[in-house]
């Protein structure tokens, strides 16, 4: 005899509902009804009903039965919030730099003009009119489903989330309090950097996502494409413009391809999600490895500006490091080559399954050589036509990234009196490309806090900082941090205590405590396991910030499930949430790098419990520093020593 | 299969004007998710040119492949010649339809006003303005 519950969203509010007794829908758990037998043939009628007539959706059934304990996913949504809780917004903020003055220069931006405000605002208009239709019926789930995607808003665990997107990862200190806003208003006063340099939010109603969208709207912001089968919010190396080993500044070319795939008409319904990234550093900040298409700009012989080009990247279950496809394609030519590189992937790519959808199956099956002729044959017909912008539009754009304007300074040695404040100058000031200067990261990983989490008022005191100590504007770092570039190097000692007062001085930038984290089973329909409460127990097994600056620079990512978006196939030590007969366990591999020396880690053995994985890490961590010579990185001391020794720590010897 | 004009709740939708139009016969059909060399077996005229209208059918709104055919057949083949869009399709794809080179599309009668509403909702098109800037300021 099976008993089971029954549990959906409320379709406008998408808060979480379970189906009572008597057949109506409740918010309290505790009066979830159990239904067996012939109940249950009636309640699914119940269920059927309410779904067809858009009041819930996502609706499923729940076995209760099993005798053990209800699935860690059913606690969670139970409990109707995370199990690591969020930074607080501290609604009055007194950490305000009191140094702050306004902006006289306007940053190094993109700035709409009003084109792009009249696009944005019809593209909100637009989405109004979607909800409308789909809360009056005129639109199924399923045919929505994909346009609110394409808008950035999921249905989760517990409520639908609003991902905004932050075009290649730069913001300015206006549209960073904008989110501020948002997270306040509309949300619960936080939200979450993401490895797609975008900000989640996590508690919104459908009914108010067109307001939000309005908002985004009103400070040149918008939430298109950040989901969807589409071609995605488009990334970039966070130091892009401000670094101190780059060709070119990368941005141009990101901003050109985020108006190219904008409402691209022809590659809006792809056969998956589809992620393009840039960069132009002699290191590759931006995982360019890892993406569906990967562009890293060069020079040709004569100085012609160009693009190495390197496909069917990523992670999930099937792993790739991207192909080269092409050594140069002249920057000329890079819509009409992107385009063609879309034309076969939307024609060709598999639609029958959904795990075998993306490009880098289709390049699997083709064969790099095939699937290279196939784009060239297209591109020998599109790349004379109009696809391609005119040397004027491109001279437009770029005048917007024109680097900043800055007075000569000197390069101030650092204070190193203060070992806390070393300690962050070590790991946390990056180099810039003009001498006097630096770009400061802002840690968003500290005890207590899950990585990538903001409160509103935090927001507001990186908005401040940046045009305090920057030129007003931001960047998002696919390692869910926040960059302030172009900072004066005779500024660092201020800047250090303002930040500090603000609990954002962590000095964490590349070590062990700096982890990458999915917002996993706390957040998403997804998941199979936790991230955030085995992130902070890493946290706390590490709790001594010499010890961690010892160890030095270290990459440990969470995925949640094997979507991996916590890139935990990138890291040096990669952690895999997967589910061991209802129980969450977690699969560590090795070796992975996201860098110009991409490479995907290796699995080590049998999962672990989550009580069982900080103990292991450590274990790892003690092979490495024990074996280590002396500045040896631990992806260059695996190559050498291999895994056995680490096999050997962690499960013995047999 | 030759069918005549759409069938009795059906209506040809003109995505140039957004008002209903006769569309002709759907004679040389064409699957969303057939391949560019399925072109080859459409029938052509003396000239070698095919036979109008073409008309493409999704199966689902959300295979994006009509898409790609389309402007295969536009650019590529140099079709110029009414093309018509079947099947499901949902009133948010007109702009895109129209775009790709699309001159109808089969819709059931009683959705015309939310079509019409649909593409004048849609937001004007960043890739033609990007690659003739003249545009920018010119769109209304």
């Amino acid at each position: 005899m099976s008993v089971v519950t029954f549990t959906a969203n409320r379709l406008e509010s998408g808060s979480v509902v379970w189906l009572t007794h008597d057949l109506s829908w409740t918010e309290d758990v505790r009066l979830a009804g159990k239904f067996d037998d012939e109940a249950i043939i009636a309640a699914r009628d119940i269920v059927n009903t309410a779904e067809q007539s858009d009041e819930i959706v996502a609706a499923y059934e729940v076995a209760v039965d099993t005798g053990g304990e209800a699935s860690a996913r059913e606690m969670i949504r139970a409990a109707q919030g995370p199990s690591i809780l969020p930074p607080t917004d501290s609604r009055v903020n007194e950490v305000l730099p009191t140094g702050a003055r306004a902006m006289l220069t306007v940053p190094s931006i993109y700035h709409y003009d009003s084109f792009d405000r009249r696009f944005v605002a019809m593209r909100a208009a637009q989405f109004r009119d979607q909800v409308e239709r789909r809360l009056r019926g005129d639109l199924t789930e399923d045919e929505f489903k994909p346009l609110r995607l394409q808008n950035g808003l999921y249905l989760q665990l517990h409520a639908y989330m609003l991902r905004v997107a932050i075009p290649y990862g730069v913001l300015s200190s206006h549209q960073m309090r904008g989110l501020a806003g948002i997270a306040r208003d509309f949300d619960r006063g936080f939200g979450h950097f993401t490895t797609r340099q975008n900000i989640q939010f996590n508690w919104i109603k459908l009914v108010e996502a067109p307001d939000i969208l309005d908002r985004l709207a009103s400070f040149d912001m918008h939430a298109i494409q950040t989901s969807g089968n589409c071609i995605r919010n488009v990334t970039s190396d966070p130091l892009a413009g401000a670094a101190h080993d780059e060709v070119q500044d990368p941005r141009i070319w990101a901003e050109i391809i985020r108006q190219w795939s904008t409402l691209h008409p022809e590659f809006a319904f792809l056969p998956r999600k589809f992620k393009i990234a840039i960069s132009a550093g002699a290191e590759d900040r931006a995982a360019t490895a890892f993406h569906d298409i990967g562009l890293r700009l060069a020079l040709s012989r004569n100085g012609e500006t160009g693009f190495r080009v390197f496909v069917g990247g990523g992670q999930g279950r099937t792993p790739r490091v991207a192909r080269k496809l092409a050594h140069f394609i002249p920057a000329r030519h890079l819509l009409s080559y992107l385009e063609s590189i879309m034309r076969v992937y939307n024609a060709a790519g598999r639609r029958d399954n959904i795990y075998k959808a993306r490009i880098k199956i289709l390049v699997d099956d083709m064969g790099i050589e095939s699937f290279g002729e196939a784009v060239n044959n297209e591109w020998q017909v599109t790349k004379d036509t109009t696809i391609d912008l005119p040397l004027s539009e491109y001279r437009r754009i770029a005048g917007y990234f024109a680097p900043a304007d800055l007075p000569a300074a000197a390069s101030a040695r650092a204070a190193r009196d203060n070992p806390a404040f070393a300690r962050w100058y070590r790991s946390n000031v990056m180099p810039h490309h003009t001498q006097g200067y630096a770009n400061v990261s802002l840690s968003l990983k500290s005890a207590g806090r899950p990585p990538g989490d903001a409160a509103a008022s935090e927001m507001e005191v990186m908005a401040a900082l940046a045009e305090t100590y920057g030129r007003g504007e931001l960047r998002v770092t696919y390692t869910q941090n926040i960059i302030i570039p172009h900072v004066r190097c005779d500024q660092l000692t201020a800047l250090f205590e303002d930040a500090l007062k603000a609990g954002l001085a962590g000095a964490e930038e590349g070590l062990i405590s700096d982890m990458i984290a999915c917002p996993g089973l706390d957040y998403c329909n997804l998941a199979n396991a936790r991230s955030l409460p085995l992130a902070e127990k890493i946290f706390q097994r590490f709790p001594d910030p010499d010890r961690r600056a010892e160890i030095g620079k270290l990459r440990l990512n969470i995925s949640g499930c094997i979507n991996a978006c916590g890139h935990h196939h990138a890291a040096d030590i990669g952690i895999l949430g997967v589910n061991k007969k209802g129980v969450e366990h977690y699969q560590i591999s090795l070796g992975g790098r996201a860098d110009e020396a991409a490479a995907i880690g290796r699995i080590i053995g049998p999962s672990f419990a989550e009580d069982e994985v900080p103990a292991v890490i450590e274990e790892i961590v003690n092979v490495y520093l024990a074996g280590r010579e002396r500045d040896e990185r631990f992806a260059d001391h695996l190559l050498r020593v291999g895994l056995t020794p680490f096999k050997q720590a962690v499960y013995g010897d047999d | 299969m030759a069918m005549t004009e759409p069938h009795r709740h059906s209506v040809w939708f003109d995505l140039q004007s957004g008002r209903p139009a006769r569309a002709g016969q759907r004679t040389n059909a064409l699957e969303a998710s057939g391949s560019l060399a399925d072109l080859a077996d459409l029938p052509t005229d003396g000239a070698g040119r095919l036979q109008p209208p073409v008309s493409i059918y999704f199966a689902s709104f959300s295979d994006g492949r009509g898409f790609t055919l389309a402007r295969h057949l536009r650019e590529i083949v140099g079709y110029r010649d009414k093309l018509l869009a079947c099947g499901h399709l949902i009133p948010d794809q007109a702009d895109y339809l129209r775009r790709c080179g699309f001159t109808h599309v089969e819709i059931d009668r009683i959705t015309e006003t939310q079509w019409r509403r649909s593409l004048a909702l849609s937001p004007p098109p960043m890739q033609r303005v990007l690659s003739t800037p003249a545009s920018r300021s010119a769109t209304p």
